[in-house]
């Protein structure tokens, strides 16, 4: 379980019940956070929070405001990886789904694509702040598809809260345009974008060697033998997508437990 | 470590090529000024944020109408 989930239930945070109440809403930190979610805000935020992580490269400098970012982010809108069945069950204990269009893309790669699923309050908030704002409204069975069809395509899915650990919006992103995958990995915000509770394990009996796999994953943790001609995974290095998983012609991969696997073990 | 400079080109808002083209996303659309509300619309510049990224492969600058960009390195 990571530091999100409730240690005494030994439930992943997004698969627990109780952290979709309503009574949550009444928390004056997260009220502040999803204010703060839809429009422009997005935009500022990330020039004058990746801007200074940009601006001031020098090593001491960098390292404390790195710290300091990475220890507000559990109060503030931080993300974590999802496999699909998690996603899909996710749509299920929530409600409200609504399409956004995906903000990342349009400031990385000036790209509309409504592919930004969002749920609870954050529905009605933009309504009524935001009437303009084209949204599309969804049902369950819709937002199911929608997590099918971006995982087909090779979109890993994240799960997102607004002040940890009250869940928000589910993301399908793409390491070129997610920036929480580029903040994470260009400047070390970690908290910003944490592994999934599992790894991906290859079975090397199934392995057929077709390297579908390799070229399915974004984290560059799957690699490839060429001795036994087999793909292996660096689960110190795996996020728990499960992309290359579900790409698998031979079903030759399976999604363990992050904490089942000594390499893996604590590391987020 | 390919160092990218850019000149604020003043039509970022419509032009949005660089954008685009970038296959490694490493230039990235930014707000001016002060945010007045969560939800007018502000004005952009283009700023290289994911410079780590980048590979050299001078898309960005060749395609530039107004050649705002330069890389070094």
């Amino acid at each position: 379980m990571c530091e999100y989930c409730s240690k005494h239930k030994r439930k992943k945070w997004f698969l627990d019940e109780e952290n979709y109440k309503e009574a949550l809403l009444e928390d004056k930190k997260r009220q502040n956070v999803l204010q703060k979610l839809g429009g422009y805000s997005h935009e500022f935020h990330l020039r004058d929070n990746t801007g200074i992580l940009y601006n001031y490269q020098t090593p001491l400098l960098k390292d404390v405001i790195r710290y300091l970012a990475n220890k507000s982010l559990k109060n503030e809108y931080a993300g974590q990886i999802v496999s699909l069945e998690d996603a899909l069950k996710v749509v299920e204990l929530s409600d409200n789904h609504v399409l956004f269009e995906c903000a990342c893309r349009k400031l990385v790669g000036d790209k509309t694509d409504y592919v930004c699923l969002n749920f609870g309050p954050l529905r009605d908030l933009i309504k009524t702040k935001n009437p303009k704002e084209k949204i599309i409204e969804i049902d369950t069975y819709e937002a199911k598809t929608i997590l099918k069809e971006a995982n087909a395509k090779g979109l890993y899915h994240e799960i997102y809260f607004a002040k940890a650990p009250f869940p928000t919006t589910l993301c399908n992103c793409d390491r070129k345009y997610c920036l929480a995958y580029k903040d994470r990995f260009v400047y070390g915000m970690d908290k910003i974008l944490l592994k999934g509770h599992e790894v991906a394990v290859v079975q090397p009996g199934k392995c057929t060697g077709c390297k579908k796999c390799l070229e399915r994953c974004q984290f560059g943790s799957v690699l490839f033998d060429d001795a036994t001609e087999k793909a292996f995974i660096d689960t110190t290095k795996c996020f728990g997508c499960g992309l290359c998983e579900k790409t698998c012609p031979a079903n030759a991969i399976k999604l363990v437990n992050r904490n089942d696997t000594e390499n893996s073990k604590g590391r987020w | 470590m390919v160092k990218i400079y850019i000149t604020d080109c003043k039509i970022a808002d419509s032009c949005r090529k660089c954008l685009k083209i970038c296959p490694e996303g490493a230039l990235i659309k930014v707000p001016l000024g002060k945010m007045k509300s969560s939800f007018e619309k502000p004005k952009y510049t283009i700023k290289p944020f994911y410079d780590r990224l980048c590979t050299g492969c001078g898309k960005c600058a060749s395609i530039c109408p107004k050649g705002a960009i330069r890389l070094k390195g």
